[in-house]
């Protein structure tokens, strides 16, 4: 069993699971590609390991599997022609992009968790690009409450990062 | 430095926000989906929660364990008649034993005071039991078991031999391996032999039964055979007939005389000659 029990199997995906498709999402740019490709991937291990084959270093060996699958489901899709088209991901080690992939997936659960209200008004002016005055004549509520919302929850997401350095650095 | 750190986390936040969809990207889901499309084998719900399983096992072996050790003592009382006593025994159930010498009575107070009516016995003792109807009583001697509901009865154990004579009620016969059962109501009597682990109802004259109790012995055109042996019961000793005429009736009562005197107005009636073996 590639040297792990069921239960560790599953583990590794839920930890892994999130992160894995952040990181292709930098490449495929479609979150539902993004899953199917992850899927994908695990299902392959998964085979592998009934199959009794050694995984050494399994989280390297899924960001590898991923990595190459997201690249040739863009050449497939023909979505990229040339190489300047690639994600500035590419000047970035791969442990840092490994990193950066699990900090986007703190950021995407940590949207998840956002009070709905907070939620929409976050992802208009992040994702949509609008302006606080847009949004607050669309909702109809005044800019200092679209202020006061950006800034709660732009803090909750900064503090997923912070947590992370002060466990970094205070391991007590 | 820090504009640059902003300008990144700006960046990611911009990134995230732009394929962000509530639902999506959801580990747990994905497991399940993985799971059943690859046939993974859940573990058990109780293996997957062993430690909270094991806690709660562990919590309900200390409590019985506790519960036991508190309140499932045994509490044995043993009352016994020396030759010759008489001894009268409430229960805690507030029936009646009539004790004859030489018997022992046997049960767990705790256990018979939380209804479940218990008894065991040795040599021949009078029950008078206090009607209830959702516990039975039970007496049990070493071969058989007596079960009632609320009667008055005798039960006369003799090592092999045990006799049942009921006075009142309804009560029911058994032996140990509850193979033979008899039904017996008042004034019947049986006899369970271990030899021959028979159970039988006989229907002989129990006038004389309780009589160690009564001190009266009656005959009513009894057969001097009867007579004789109601005599050997009750006086403890081996009586017989000298003359062999022995196809005699007798029709007396006797209330507590001694045995001589017994005797001698008996031989005298019915002319024969019963003398102390």
């Amino acid at each position: 069993m590639c040297g792990i029990s069921s239960e560790e199997f599953e583990r590794n995906f839920k930890s892994l699971y999130k992160p894995l498709c952040l990181f292709s999402l930098r490449i495929t740019t479609n979150p539902d590609d993004a899953e199917d490709i992850v899927q994908q991937a695990f299902s392959d291990a998964w085979t592998k390991c009934k199959e009794g084959e050694t995984i050494d270093n399994f989280k390297a060996y899924m960001y590898r599997t991923v990595r190459n699958r997201s690249l040739s489901y863009l050449s497939q899709t023909h979505l990229i022609q040339t190489a300047e088209e690639f994600p500035e991901t590419e000047d970035l080690s791969e442990e840092e992009q490994i990193y950066e992939a699990e900090r986007n997936a703190r950021l995407w659960e940590a949207i998840d968790k956002l009070p709905p209200a907070r939620r929409d008004i976050f992802l208009m002016a992040k994702r949509d690009g609008m302006k606080y005055q847009e949004i607050a004549d669309s909702l109809q509520l005044s800019i200092k409450t679209i202020e006061n919302q950006m800034g709660k929850a732009l803090k909750t997401l900064r503090e997923t990062a912070t947590r992370i350095y002060t466990f970094f650095f205070c391991p007590a | 430095m820090i504009n640059k750190h902003e300008d990144k986390f700006e960046q990611r936040i911009r990134f995230v926000a732009k394929y962000y969809r509530k639902g999506a990207i959801d580990a747990d889901k994905a497991w399940t989906k993985f799971a059943e499309r690859e046939k993974v084998k859940q573990k058990y719900f109780l293996f997957r929660y062993r430690h909270a399983v094991a806690a709660v096992i562990l919590l309900c072996l200390t409590m019985t364990t506790w519960y036991f050790m508190t309140n499932e003592k045994e509490e044995w009382l043993v009352l016994t008649t020396a030759s010759g006593q008489v001894k009268n025994v409430f229960l805690p159930d507030s029936s009646m034993a009539l004790m004859a010498e030489n018997s022992t009575i046997k049960y767990d107070l705790i256990a018979f005071k939380k209804g479940s009516r218990e008894v065991e016995m040795k040599g021949k003792i009078f029950f008078q039991v206090k009607r209830m109807e959702s516990s039975p009583f039970s007496v049990s001697t070493v071969n058989t078991v007596v079960t009632v509901l609320g009667t008055s009865f005798q039960l006369d154990e003799k090592g092999d031999r045990t006799e049942l004579y009921v006075n009142t009620g309804k009560v029911a016969f058994a032996d140990k391996d509850g193979k033979e059962e008899l039904i017996l109501t008042a004034g019947m009597s049986a006899v369970y032999k271990k030899d021959e682990a028979s159970m039988i109802s006989e229907p002989k004259d129990n006038t004389n039964a309780l009589s160690w109790k009564t001190k009266e012995l009656h005959f009513n055109n009894t057969p001097l055979k009867d007579v004789i042996g109601d005599l050997s019961e009750y006086y403890h000793v081996k009586i017989i007939n000298r003359l062999e005429n022995g196809n005699k009736h007798l029709t007396a009562s006797f209330n507590n005389l001694p045995l001589d005197e017994v005797l001698l107005i008996i031989n005298q009636t019915l002319d024969v000659h019963l003398v102390v073996e």
